[in-house]
């Protein structure tokens, strides 16, 4: 009875559970599993595994996390602080997923929710159904992200960098990495940034158009095939026939001496080449 | 120093050492043998090897008859073809260019059967927006299937369709996964 009345208080009043911690054994993961509650993630430098709001399960290496959905009305986010090394899952359904300082290996699923991650040293796997997905400021090693439904937003990463979605937008801007492949379906796909020299890229809208932010002496060459599409472009290039071993290509844009490798696919959308800071 | 493991390591090796094979006093094999019956699993049929062979021989001309079938409907010019209507997720008619996009397209239907069930279980805003993804792939796949139309010649919206088919049944793949996750 004294329970049950203390439980309602806690419900009613808002008031947060207590901080869980425990120290994550080295090369543990941490697994997050909750439905409808928002998770906000930081990382540290010690080993320490703490969470405000949520259930703490230590099952050798792998730690659980999970979260009552009756108190997600009152019970606020669930706040988790983990070790920056730690292998991390965490899946939701509508539940909004915000990561301060990605740890090393960090895989989300989402169904409903948005996703903002800042920061990150390893790999980032995001996947939303619905919801829209933010990366800024990573610099690891590899980052997928796919909102088939939302949009998608990388601002200022490197590494290797994979973005899908199907009626959002997909804007890569800051951009520093010797590989990216970016498509959508509807939506407007975008790149800022320059290319490496032995980089290559890959671009595709069915509809939406693709739209390059380039330096003015990049150097590169751009296969383009488009059914409908135009391509326009601020910077001079000079243009030859395709020539791949499919012929795919409609055409080639070559800037400078052509050193990377870029193929833009677009069924309708325009192709847009701009000078960046250019007016 | 040894640790206690060590210790009991030792000692087991010694035991295994002292470990002698002592043949039985007489031979025991014609008793048992006249005893042993051949096990049979539960649920299995035994079939005599004319019948075995009769069967091998059925199947392999199904499945070569079935392999012919589909590549004959390969070699027809492209044909609009509707796919059975379901209530949640839209449908589209494809150009079947290829086996490989009849290949395709049985499995979407198959997973968008999958998904249809799923979806009953989805919130109103998730099934909408899932909805709205798959119009807009359905639109690319028509689109792509006009251009196939239009130009059957061109080998490239022959690859184009096939892409647009293998886009959605990725699409499919990705979002049948986290449904059911959740569901």
């Amino acid at each position: 009875m004294l329970a049950q009345l203390l439980f309602a208080v806690a419900l009613l009043g808002g008031t947060s559970e207590p901080d869980t911690s425990a120290r994550l054994p080295r090369g543990g993961s941490v697994e997050i599993d909750v439905h409808t509650r928002n998770v906000s993630i930081r990382t540290g430098t010690s080993d320490l595994v703490s969470v405000r709001n949520g259930t703490l399960d230590v099952d050798g290496k792998t730690f659980s996390i999970s979260a009552d959905d009756l108190l997600r009305n009152h019970g606020g986010n669930i706040d988790i602080v983990l070790p920056i090394w730690a292998r991390v899952s965490v899946s939701t359904y509508t539940g909004n997923i915000i990561v301060d300082g990605a740890p090393e290996r960090l895989e989300v699923q989402t169904f409903q929710g948005t996703i903002r991650v800042t920061g990150g040293a390893g790999s980032l796997d995001l996947q939303s159904a619905a919801g829209a997905i933010t990366v800024t400021d990573f610099k690891g090693n590899r980052l997928s992200a796919d909102a088939t439904g939302n949009d998608i937003t990388v601002t200022n990463a490197s590494g290797r960098i994979e973005a899908a979605s199907v009626s959002g937008n997909v804007r890569l801007r800051g951009i520093r990495s010797p590989h990216v492949e970016a498509t959508s379906v509807s939506g407007v796909v975008e790149f800022e940034g320059p290319f490496a020299t032995d980089g290559r890229y890959a671009f595709e809208s069915h509809a939406g158009g693709i739209m390059l932010t380039l330096p003015a002496d990049v150097d590169a060459q751009l296969h383009i095939s488009t059914f409908g599409g135009k391509f326009l472009t601020q910077i001079p290039a000079t243009r030859r026939a395709g020539r791949n071993d499919d012929g795919d290509d409609d055409f080639v844009a070559v800037f400078g001496k052509g050193a990377a490798h870029v193929t833009i696919d677009s069924f309708s959308g325009d192709i847009r080449v701009l000078k960046a800071g250019g007016r | 120093m040894a640790t206690e493991r060590e210790e009991l390591d030792s000692r087991l090796a010694e035991a295994v050492r002292g470990l002698r094979d002592t043949p039985p006093a007489a031979d025991l094999w014609p008793e048992i043998a006249p005893r042993l019956q051949p096990r049979r699993i539960a649920g299995t049929v035994r079939l005599r090897w004319p019948t075995a062979l009769a069967a091998g021989l059925a199947i392999a001309v199904a499945s070569v008859g079935g392999t012919l079938a589909v590549l004959r409907r390969a070699e027809v010019p492209p044909a609009v073809v509707k796919l059975p209507k379901n209530t949640g997720v839209p449908v589209v008619s494809v150009a079947l260019a290829s086996p490989a996009d009849t290949t395709l397209e049985t499995a979407i239907v198959q997973l968008e059967a999958t998904l249809q069930t799923l979806q009953a279980k989805l919130d109103p805003a998730s099934r909408e927006s899932l909805n709205r993804s798959l119009r807009v792939l359905d639109r690319a796949i028509a689109d792509a299937s006009e251009q196939r139309r239009a130009e059957p010649e061109d080998p490239r919206a022959a690859r184009y369709l096939t892409a647009t088919l293998r886009k959605k049944l990725d699409v499919l793949r990705t979002v049948t996964v986290l449904a059911s996750a959740r569901s």
